[in-house]
C-alpha cells in the first residue's frame, strides 16, 4: 500500500507538472483576454529586446498560462465559496451585482481633476453657464447596505464643490439606486436613467423634456458581459444592454473626431460619422461601445429635431456615453468631451461650438478619483491666445490660417444680378450654363467642427435662388481643410482634381475623371502667403505646388493684353512667384480675359469661365476636359466687353466664385448699359 | 526565481528532472551545477559572479589549508582561514551593510558620505555562511576538503537551499555529494513535501500577506488593527520561511539530498528558549557553533557569558537586515533569553501551560512587530498602538471588515502553525482504512495544491519572499 502511494504521488505530480508544460508549449498565443478585456503579453514581448528577457518571462507565463480563465475561476471559487473571502481583488457581490470595492480616496487625484476642469472653464467658457453633477459607483450604494469598507465619497463631492470655481451643482446621487446599475459592470443601465437626464436637462435648460411623446423604444442586446464578469472570474448570468431610442435619437447625427497624425507628422482631426447607437460595436471586446462608439476623443452630436437652438458641451467619463443621447434630445447640439484621451488645447481646434453653449462635467466617483489620467493643457497660453484669436478674425487651426467672416447678403445679392445679368445679356440657348461656389477654409472648419457656416450658405442659398437651383454644381464635399495653403486663403492646386472631376463630370457627364498619372508634382518653396504677415500666428513659408509635366506644357496659353490683343504666355509664371502676390505663379494673376488650348483634350468642346483667382489655378485641369478654356474676371472688365473678346455661343459656361468674393460682391463690375 | 512561480514550476523544474535523470551518475553534479547557475543568473544575473567569488576562494582556502597542514606547517593555516573571512564577510559587509553604516555615519557625524546605493544580491547571507562554515569546519579539521570544484560548486550554488535555506553546511551532504541514493521513497516524499510547502506558501503565506497589505492600506487606526497586523505578520513570516524550507527540503529529497530541519512549529513553544530551538533553527544552531561557543558559551564568567549571548543575538538582528529595528528584534530576544536563563524560565514552569502559550505568543508578536516597521519612526505608533495609544478606539469599521473577511484563512493559518494536521495524518495513517484512504487521498492532495496553487499565481495574487531579503 505504501508503495503505491509513493507511485502515485509522482505521477500524479509529474502528470499535472508534464501535462500543463506541454500543452503550454502546443498552445498558440492569445492576443487578448476576452475576460478581462486587456491585450496579454506575448512571445515577441519577451524578445523585443526592450527588458531582458527573464524579466519578461514569468508575466508571458502567467498571461499565455492554459486554461487562464478556468484557473481564475478556481481561485474565485476558493477564495468566496471555501475560504468565505468577502471579496476576490476587491471585487464581491451583493445582491446578485458585482461590485468593486473602491475605498482609497485620493484627495490629490480629484483635486488634480478639478484644476484641470478650472482651466478648461477659464479659456473656453467665459460667457457660458456652466453644471456639473457626479455620479456614484455601485460601492457608494452597497457600502451603505453592507458596512464594507468605502472610501470617503462625501470628502469627494465637497471637494469638487469647493475646488470648482465657477458652476452650479445638480445632485443625483438621492435619484440612483444600486439597482439601476448592470450586475455585471460598472456602469448604469440607460434604461434606468432616464430621470436622471430629466433632471439634469430640467435644470441646465428648463422647460425642455427629453422623454418622447410616445415614449421611448426599448432595443436590447444580449448577452452583455460586463467588465466586472471578467474580473470576478465567476460564472454568473449575463446582462442585456437596453438602449432608448425615438424619432429624435435615430435622426441624430453623430460625428466622432479622433486625432489624426498626418505624414508630415502634424496632427490632424480624422472625423467618422455614426448614429449615436453603434450596434455593431456590441461585439467589441467591450460591448457597451455600443453607446456612442465607445471611448472617443471629441464627439458631436447634431439634434436635427431639436426645438431650440442650444448647445450643450459635456466634459465626461464612459458614463456619460449613455446618457449623453438622451441629453441630446433637449439640444440642437451637444459636444461630448472625454479628457482622458484628448488635450484640452485640441478642444476647439477640432471641434467648433457656440460661445454661450451650456457645460456639464458629469463624472463618476471613481473616475474623479482617478483625475489624473484626465489631461492637462499642454499649452494653456497658447489655448488662450487661439481662443482669442478665434472670436477676433484669423487663427491657426492644425497650423492653417482660418478667417472667421460674417456673412454679407447684400454684397451676395448683388454678385448674383451681376451674374444674372450676364446670363441674360450674353448667353442664350445655346450656352449650358453652370454656377457653384469655393467655399472657403473657415467654412470647412465650421462644417466639420460644428461651426457657424453661414458664409458660405448665404451665397449658395442667394445664388440658388436668383440663377436657378438645377445650375448650381456643389464642390463643397470636395473640399477640406488640408486642401488649402496654410499661409494663404487658395486652394493647392495639387489637391483638388476631385474638385475638377465633379465640375467636369456635372458639365460633361461622359468624361472620365482627370488621370492624375499625366501630371508631375512640382513646388517652390518659400510661398508665404496673405496670412504670412500676421506675426502673431507664427506662420512658416510652405511650397508652392502646382501639376507640372508634357500634358501641362502642351496646353497653349493666351491673355488679353493691354494692347487688347491675345499674347501667348505661361501657364506658370516663375518670374511671378517672386511678385508679393506669389499666388500670381498661375496664370499671371490678374488678367481680364485667359485662354487655354489643349490639343489633347477628352472633347472638342469649349468652356467659359467666369472666375475669381481661385479659377487661376483650377483652370488647367478644367483645360482636361475642354478643347479650350477661356476664363473671364468681371473684377477687371465690364461684362459688356466680354463678347468682343470672348466667343461665348454653344460653349459651356461655368460661374465659378469663392465665397469671399460672393460676401464681397460689389468688386464685380456689372454691365455699364443696363 | 521563485518557487512559487510558474516559470519555476512548468519550464524549469520539469527540464531539470528529465536532464537530472537522465544523466550519467558522474554527471549529475554537473546538471544540478548548471542548473543551480543558471537559476541564479535568471534572477541575479551579472552577480552571479559574487557567489562565485566565495565558492571559488573557499575552495582554494580550504585546499590551502589542508595542503599546509599536511607539511605541518599549522601557523600557515589560521592566515587562510583570515583570507576566507575576510572575502565573505567582506562581500557581505559591502554589499549588505556600507549603506547602513554610510548613512549612520552621516547622521552622527553630519557628513555627506554619498551611499554606494549598491545592489542586494539575492542569498548572499546565506550563501557566504554556507561557504564560511566549510572553511572553518576544514581549519578545524572536522570537514575533509573537497577536492573536485564541481562537487564544492554544487553544495554552495545548490538550487533548493540557494537563496534562502536551510543553512546546508559542507558536513551536512559531504557524502551525498560523491555518493547519494536517489529512491522511489526520496522522490515522492520530496514531492510531497515540496507540494504541501507550495500550498503553504501560495495559499496560506500569501493570503497573510495580503492581509497585512489590506490592513495598513486600508486605513484603520484601532487596537484590533494593530494586533491583527502583529497576528498576520507573524503568520505570514512562520509560514513563508517555513513553506520556503518546506520546498527545499523535498527537493532536495528528490535529487537525493537530506537538508535539516529549520522548523518545528515554533508558535507552540512555552518559553523564548525553546521558542528559538524551533524557528530557524540551522541559523541557531550555525550562530551557536560559530560565534557563540567560540566566544566561550555559557562555561565562562557571568558577565562573559552575558557579553556573549548579546553577541550572539545582535548579530543575528543584525544578519536579518541592515537597519536598527533588526538589532533592536536580536537584542530583544536577547535580553529575554538572559532573563529566562536567570529566573523566568524558572518560574514559568510553575505556571499552567496556557499561560506559558500566551507569554510565547505575546513576546514574539511584538518581536515580529518590530521585525516588521520600515523604519524606526513607525516602531512608536505599531508598538503604541497595540496598547491604544494614537489609536481612534478598540475597534474600527475596516478592520472589522478585514478580519470577518479572513476569518477562515486565519483560523486554517494558526492551526497550520501548530502540528495539529501532521498530528491528524500520524493518527489516520496509522490506521488500515486511514492508510487505505491516505493512498488515494495523498496524491490527489499533492494534485489539489499544486493546482490551487498554480490558480492563485496565474491569477496574479500577492507573492513576495520575505526572507529573500536577508
Amino acid at each position: 500500500m505504501k508503495k503505491v502511494r509513493l507511485i502515485l504521488n509522482v505521477v500524479v505530480f509529474c502528470l499535472v507538472i508534464v501535462s500543463l508544460s506541454v500543452i503550454f508549449i502546443i498552445k498558440p498565443d492569445d492576443e487578448i483576454s476576452l475576460s478581462e478585456r486587456r491585450p496579454l503579453k506575448t512571445f515577441d514581448e519577451v524578445t523585443d529586446g526592450k527588458n531582458h528577457p527573464f524579466e519578461e518571462i514569468e508575466g508571458y507565463f502567467l498571461d499565455q498560462f492554459p486554461y487562464r480563465d478556468s484557473f481564475r475561476t478556481l481561485k474565485a471559487v476558493l477564495f468566496t465559496d471555501i475560504l468565505r473571502k468577502n471579496d476576490n481583488n476587491k471585487i464581491y457581490i451583493h445582491d446578485d451585482t458585482v461590485v468593486e470595492i473602491q475605498d482609497t480616496l485620493n484627495e490629490a487625484q480629484v483635486k488634480y481633476a478639478t484644476d484641470v476642469l478650472n482651466d478648461v472653464i477659464d479659456v473656453y467658457f467665459e460667457d457660458s453657464n456652466v453644471y456639473y453633477s457626479v455620479i456614484p459607483d455601485k460601492h457608494y450604494y452597497a457600502s451603505k447596505q453592507n458596512g464594507y469598507p468605502a472610501m470617503d465619497y462625501d470628502k469627494i463631492l465637497s471637494t469638487v464643490k469647493t475646488e470648482l470655481d465657477r458652476g452650479e451643482y445638480i445632485d443625483i446621487t438621492g435619484l440612483l439606486e444600486l439597482s439601476d446599475y448592470y450586475t455585471t459592470d460598472s456602469h448604469w443601465s440607460q434604461d434606468k436613467i432616464t430621470h436622471v437626464a430629466e433632471k439634469l436637462v430640467s435644470v441646465m435648460n428648463e422647460g425642455e423634456k427629453i422623454t418622447p411623446e410616445n415614449g421611448w423604444t426599448v432595443n436590447t442586446k444580449k448577452p452583455f458581459y460586463g467588465v466586472y464578469y471578467g474580473r470576478s472570474a465567476l460564472k454568473l448570468s449575463p446582462d442585456e444592454i437596453k438602449y432608448l431610442s425615438s424619432d429624435v435619437t435615430d435622426s441624430m447625427t453623430m460625428t466622432v473626431i479622433k486625432a489624426e497624425i498626418n505624414d508630415k507628422g502634424e496632427i490632424t482631426p480624422k472625423k467618422e460619422k455614426y448614429p449615436v447607437y453603434v450596434t455593431e460595436m456590441f461585439g467589441n471586446n467591450d460591448p457597451y461601445d455600443l453607446f456612442m462608439a465607445g471611448a472617443q476623443e471629441l464627439i458631436v452630436i447634431e439634434n436635427v429635431k431639436a426645438k431650440n437652438d442650444k448647445e450643450l458641451v459635456i466634459f465626461r467619463d464612459s458614463f456619460g456615453s449613455s446618457i449623453s443621447p438622451l441629453i441630446a434630445c433637449a439640444y440642437k447640439k451637444v459636444t461630448v468631451v472625454d479628457l482622458r484621451y484628448t488635450t484640452p488645447d485640441r478642444i476647439k481646434r477640432f471641434a467648433q461650438f457656440s460661445d454661450d453653449a451650456d457645460v456639464l462635467m458629469l463624472y463618476s466617483m471613481g473616475m474623479l478619483n482617478s483625475g489624473a489620467t484626465f489631461k492637462r493643457f499642454e499649452n494653456k497660453q497658447a489655448a488662450i491666445s487661439y481662443e482669442a484669436r478665434q472670436k477676433q478674425g484669423t487663427y491657426l487651426v492644425d497650423g492653417y490660417a482660418v478667417e472667421n467672416k460674417e456673412a454679407d447678403a447684400k454684397q451676395i445679392e448683388y454678385a448674383a444680378g451681376v451674374i444674372d445679368n450676364v446670363m441674360n445679356k450674353l448667353l442664350d440657348e445655346s450656352n449650358n450654363v453652370y454656377v457653384s461656389v469655393i467655399p472657403s477654409k473657415s467654412y470647412c472648419v465650421s462644417r466639420d467642427g460644428g461651426g457657424d457656416t453661414s458664409y458660405y450658405d448665404t451665397a449658395v442659398s442667394v445664388l440658388k435662388d436668383r440663377l436657378g437651383e438645377d445650375k448650381f454644381v456643389d464642390i463643397s464635399q470636395t473640399l477640406e481643410l488640408h486642401d488649402y495653403y496654410k499661409t494663404d486663403s487658395h486652394w493647392d492646386q495639387v489637391k483638388i482634381t476631385d474638385t475638377a472631376n465633379v465640375l467636369l463630370s456635372a458639365m460633361n457627364p461622359d468624361i472620365a475623371p482627370i488621370n492624375e498619372d499625366v501630371f508631375t508634382i512640382s513646388g517652390l518653396k518659400g510661398f508665404n502667403g496673405v496670412y504670412s504677415s500676421d506675426e502673431s500666428l507664427e506662420l512658416d513659408s510652405e511650397n508652392l505646388r502646382c501639376f507640372t509635366g508634357d500634358y501641362i506644357n502642351g496646353i497653349s496659353a493666351k491673355y488679353l493684353s493691354d494692347k487688347l490683343a491675345f499674347e501667348r504666355f505661361a501657364v506658370y509664371s516663375k518670374d511671378r512667384f517672386s511678385n508679393t502676390e506669389q499666388y500670381d505663379f498661375f496664370l499671371g494673376g490678374a488678367k481680364t480675359v485667359v485662354t487655354l488650348e489643349n490639343p489633347s483634350a477628352a472633347t472638342d468642346k469649349e468652356l467659359v469661365v467666369f472666375r475669381d483667382s481661385f479659377g487661376s489655378s483650377i483652370a488647367p485641369l478644367l483645360s482636361y476636359g475642354y478643347k479650350k478654356v477661356t476664363l473671364v474676371d468681371l473684377r477687371y472688365m465690364y461684362p459688356d466687353m466680354v463678347s468682343q473678346y470672348v466667343a461665348l455661343e454653344n460653349s459651356d459656361v461655368l460661374f465659378l466664385y469663392s465665397d469671399d468674393i460672393l460676401n464681397n460682391g460689389r468688386i464685380l463690375k456689372d454691365f455699364l448699359r443696363k | 526565481m521563485l518557487f512559487s512561480s510558474v516559470t519555476f514550476l512548468y519550464a524549469f523544474l520539469p527540464i531539470v528532472l528529465v536532464l537530472y535523470f537522465a544523466a550519467p551518475k558522474k554527471l549529475k553534479n554537473a546538471v544540478l551545477l548548471a542548473a543551480s547557475l543558471f537559476f541564479y543568473y535568471f534572477g541575479e544575473r551579472t552577480y552571479i559572479a559574487i557567489m562565485l567569488i566565495s565558492s571559488i576562494t573557499d575552495w582554494i582556502w580550504s585546499l590551502l589549508i589542508e595542503h599546509y597542514r599536511a607539511k605541518g606547517k599549522e601557523k600557515v593555516t589560521k592566515w587562510f582561514l583570515i583570507g576566507s573571512l575576510a572575502v565573505n564577510l567582506g562581500l557581505l559587509g559591502f554589499f549588505k551593510y556600507s549603506d547602513f553604516f554610510i548613512s549612520n555615519i552621516n547622521a552622527l557625524f553630519g557628513t555627506a558620505i554619498p551611499l554606494t546605493n549598491v545592489h542586494l544580491p539575492i542569498g548572499i547571507s546565506f550563501y557566504t555562511f554556507q561557504t564560511l562554515s566549510y572553511t572553518i569546519d576544514v581549519y578545524r579539521g572536522r570537514a575533509k576538503a573537497q577536492r573536485n570544484f564541481i562537487s564544492f560548486a554544487t553544495f554552495v550554488c545548490l538550487f533548493p537551499q540557494l537563496i534562502a535555506g536551510p543553512i546546508v553546511r559542507y558536513t551536512d551532504v559531504d557524502r551525498e555529494l560523491d555518493s547519494r541514493k536517489h529512491s522511489l521513497e526520496g522522490f515522492s516524499l520530496g514531492i510531497r513535501r515540496f507540494a504541501f510547502g507550495l500550498g503553504k506558501k501560495v495559499i496560506l503565506a500569501n493570503g497573510m500577506g495580503e492581509l497585512c497589505k489590506d490592513l495598513l492600506a486600508g486605513g484603520g487606526n484601532s487596537v484590533l488593527m494593530y494586533w491583527l497586523y502583529a497576528i498576520g505578520f507573524a503568520l505570514q513570516i512562520y509560514l513563508d520561511f517555513s513553506a520556503y524550507s518546506d520546498m527545499a527540503i523535498g527537493l532536495g529529497k528528490i535529487f537525493g539530498f537530506n537538508f535539516p530541519e529549520n522548523f518545528d512549529y515554533p508558535f507552540i513553544s512555552k518559553s523564548i528558549t525553546e521558542f528559538w530551538r524551533r524557528w530557524h533553527m540551522t541559523l541557531g544552531t550555525w550562530f551557536r557553533d560559530y560565534i557563540y561557543f567560540p566566544l566561550g558559551g555559557s562555561r565562562t564568567t557571568t558577565f562573559k557569558w552575558l557579553r556573549n549571548i548579546l553577541i550572539v543575538w545582535f548579530v543575528t538582528g543584525f544578519w536579518h537586515g541592515a537597519a536598527w529595528n533588526f538589532i533592536l528584534w536580536g537584542l530583544y530576544f536577547g535580553v529575554l533569553l538572559v532573563i529566562e536563563k536567570f529566573f523566568l524560565a524558572k518560574l514559568l514552569e510553575k505556571c499552567p501551560g496556557v499561560v506559558r502559550h500566551i507569554y510565547v505568543l505575546f513576546v514574539t508578536l511584538i518581536s515580529f512587530v518590530i521585525f516588521s516597521v520600515e523604519s524606526m519612526t513607525k516602531l512608536p505608533v505599531f508598538l503604541g498602538g497595540l496598547f491604544g495609544a494614537g489609536t481612534t478606539g478598540l475597534v474600527d469599521k475596516t478592520t472589522l471588515y478585514f478580519a470577518d473577511s479572513y476569518l477562515i484563512l486565519l483560523v486554517l493559518c494558526i492551526l497550520a502553525s501548530t502540528p495539529l494536521f501532521k498530528w491528524i495524518f500520524t493518527k489516520i495513517s496509522n490506521t488500515k482504512i486511514g492508510n487505505a484512504v491516505f493512498t488515494v487521498a495523498e496524491p490527489l492532495s499533492i494534485a489539489a495544491l499544486v493546482l490551487v496553487s498554480t490558480a492563485l499565481l496565474v491569477d496574479g495574487s500577492y507573492n513576495p519572499f520575505l526572507y529573500f531579503r536577508f
